[in-house]
């Protein structure tokens, strides 16, 4: 950052989040503010999920993406993925987490299809490439 | 409260009079370090994105930096007390 | 020495890669109705590809960002989210037909009808998507589709009348038998053949895995620079083939065994095993690009894992949307749609979505947070706005241009 001033619409929202070693962990969807004492909201978390994108959207088309998103949820109720602001390392051109992806919830779509379609393909544990 | 309830939102100065829409949020670390909302960007016209031109010394390419100034004319910072949030 | 090995192979991969279906329909139909008065297209989009790849690589390089997360990171989510509609259907249409060009390429060989290999094809490009590594990948098909040299040596030995096709260089205008209509659809159609987004998106993801830093921008500029141009230069050779064959009989090119005709008069037997080995190996590897960019579009829009350097287990979500892109273009061929016809369409319509996605790149490449003193230069700013003006054109001429000529018939 180049100033200490944040923006949140240009800085933070459709940024891609990545974690530790830079594995991405998805785009901030939205951004959930706190109130401090004297009423001023304060950058509490960022969140991520299909739900709360199609929610930010909104119209037919932002409306349509959440419910796909409610259907594709195995789970039930699609909460989006909360990650509290104190977890941000840097901001750059991409959001840095100071923790590891495998400590974040894993979005119940790349799950499913994880154990349903691709994990049943033979070769998807092979290394990468 | 979310981001997307305060973007976009039509809003209007202590007087009563229309400022326009709200076009992103600037927050400043207050003395815990949290990034507390300071100045609010507001754009009297729905003209699409800023881009990036809004920040300051983002000036190139030249010619498309004139047009989203042009487009976007009257969009400025208004500091975070003297909005009301309340209007419609 | 490696370091010239690899430089070369860069560049030898990016002239074999250059050259696609959409490069092969386009220039020879071109050649056989315009002779060569519309190939100063080829080079105006030669230079337009060159200058988005370099910009989007240099972004790659620098910021590790690839082109659609930028395309959302700037144009906010809803625009982005069109885009994403527009920019996945014309990928996907390109995929198609690249898989239907692998079809007619062994059709050519092996006199068996194509929709019987089709799901053999795209069953074979699926597992070297999912198993075969990365780099070997794109040498391999890079390398021998640099066989469509063979257009060039088969322009020469049919010793053309060179004064007369100079002179159709020159003057850009229809033919008596053509008119502006089919003109300017055609100049769109071969614009939109050497500047295809998924090159670029290919591109620009092939440089964030291999984890380029601002010490491989020269390696990437070379490559850009060098192979690109040479590239162009095989395309230049198809349209000159049909435009000394066909042009004098006035006849048109609609099937890919045409296109291949050229080589065969001039060097006989020999030389069509080679441009069909050219062939199959410029569709298949394009086929590649295609699939993987396809799962490239729609994972860096919603920040998904993706690429090939994790378990696929790893990125199941990207795995996913390679795998039904690769279906849905199989669908569509076994539909009996003609491929060479959505080889036409996908151009059209990559025309019309070009814009959007190249505005980011040109904007962030300006931009001192994301590239530091890697920003554009002054020249490349000049150059960049300009082709931002021509894609435009381009991209709203498209559609009424296809309506108005009927595709140009």
């Amino acid at each position: 950052m180049t100033n200490e001033v944040l923006r949140v619409d240009f800085d933070l929202l459709d940024r891609q989040i990545v974690d530790l070693d830079g594995h991405p962990v998805g785009k901030v969807d939205d951004v959930e503010f706190g109130t401090t004492a004297d009423g001023r909201p304060f950058v509490a978390a960022i969140l991520v999920g299909h739900h709360a994108l199609g929610e930010r959207i909104g119209g037919r088309l932002g409306r349509w993406m959440a419910a796909v998103a409610r259907r594709l949820h195995t789970t039930g109720d699609p909460q989006p993925l909360r990650i509290p602001f104190e977890r941000v390392a840097e901001i750059g051109s991409a959001i840095r987490l100071d923790v590891r992806h495998e400590l974040l919830n894993t979005p119940a779509l790349e799950l499913w299809l994880r154990d349903n379609v691709i994990g049943r393909i033979p070769g998807a544990s092979d290394a990468g490439q | 409260m979310l981001a997307s309830d305060l973007l976009g939102r039509p809003v209007r100065d202590r007087d009563g009079k229309p400022l326009g829409r709200v076009a992103d949020l600037l927050t400043e670390p207050d003395e815990h370090g949290r990034q507390r909302v300071v100045r609010v960007l507001v754009t009297p016209r729905r003209r699409g994105r800023l881009l990036g031109f809004e920040r300051p010394g983002i000036q190139r390419p030249w010619l498309l930096e004139r047009i989203s100034s042009l487009l976007h004319r009257g969009t400025r910072e208004v500091p975070w007390e003297d909005i009301d949030w309340s209007a419609e | 020495m490696k370091r010239f090995l690899a430089v070369t192979l860069g560049i030898l991969t990016a002239i074999g890669g250059f050259v696609d279906i959409g490069d092969l329909v386009a220039n020879s139909e071109t050649g056989a109705r315009f002779g060569m008065r519309l190939a100063w297209v080829v080079v105006v989009g030669v230079i337009g590809i060159c200058l988005y790849a370099e910009m989007s690589g240099r972004v790659a390089a620098v910021s590790g960002r690839p082109v659609f997360d930028l395309v959302r990171e700037r144009l906010g989510a809803r625009v982005a989210l069109a885009n994403l509609a527009g920019s996945y259907l014309v990928t996907l249409l390109t995929l198609s037909a690249e898989i239907g060009g692998v079809a007619l390429a062994i059709e050519l060989a092996t006199s068996v009808h194509y929709l019987l290999w089709v799901p053999i094809a795209a069953f074979v490009l699926w597992v070297v998507l999912w198993k075969v590594k990365f780099e070997p990948m794109e040498r391999v098909f890079g390398l021998a589709g640099l066989a469509l040299v063979v257009f060039v040596v088969a322009l020469i030995a049919l010793d053309p009348p060179w004064a007369q096709l100079g002179q159709q260089v020159t003057s850009p205008v229809p033919p008596a038998t053509e008119d502006w209509g089919t003109y300017g659809f055609f100049a769109v159609a071969l614009f939109a053949a050497a500047m295809t987004p998924y090159e670029v998106f290919f591109f620009s993801s092939g440089g964030v895995e291999e984890k380029w830093t601002s010490r491989d921008l020269a390696i990437s500029r070379v490559n850009v620079f060098v192979g690109f141009p040479l590239g162009g230069v095989l395309s230049l050779a198809v349209m000159g083939c049909a435009a000394v064959v066909y042009e004098p009989l006035q006849a048109q090119v609609d099937t890919l065994g045409q296109t291949a005709l050229p080589v065969a008069m001039a060097l006989g037997k020999l030389g069509l095993v080679v441009v069909i080995l050219g062939f199959f190996a410029a569709t298949f590897g394009a086929a590649l690009e295609t699939g993987l960019s396809a799962g490239y579009t729609v994972a860096q829009y919603f920040g998904w894992q993706w690429g090939k350097l994790v378990r696929p287990r790893q990125a199941a979500r990207f795995h996913t949307v390679v795998l039904i892109s690769v279906l849905l273009g199989v669908a569509l061929l076994l539909t009996t749609a003609d491929p060479i016809a959505i080889t036409e369409y996908s151009l059209v319509f990559s025309a019309v979505a070009l814009p959007l996605t190249y505005l980011p790149i040109l904007i962030v490449a300006n931009d001192r947070d994301y590239l530091g003193d890697e920003v554009n230069s002054p020249l490349t700013n000049v150059l960049g706005v300009t082709y931002l003006v021509i894609i435009l054109v381009a991209a709203i001429a498209a559609v009424p241009l296809m309506i108005l000529t009927g595709m140009g018939s």
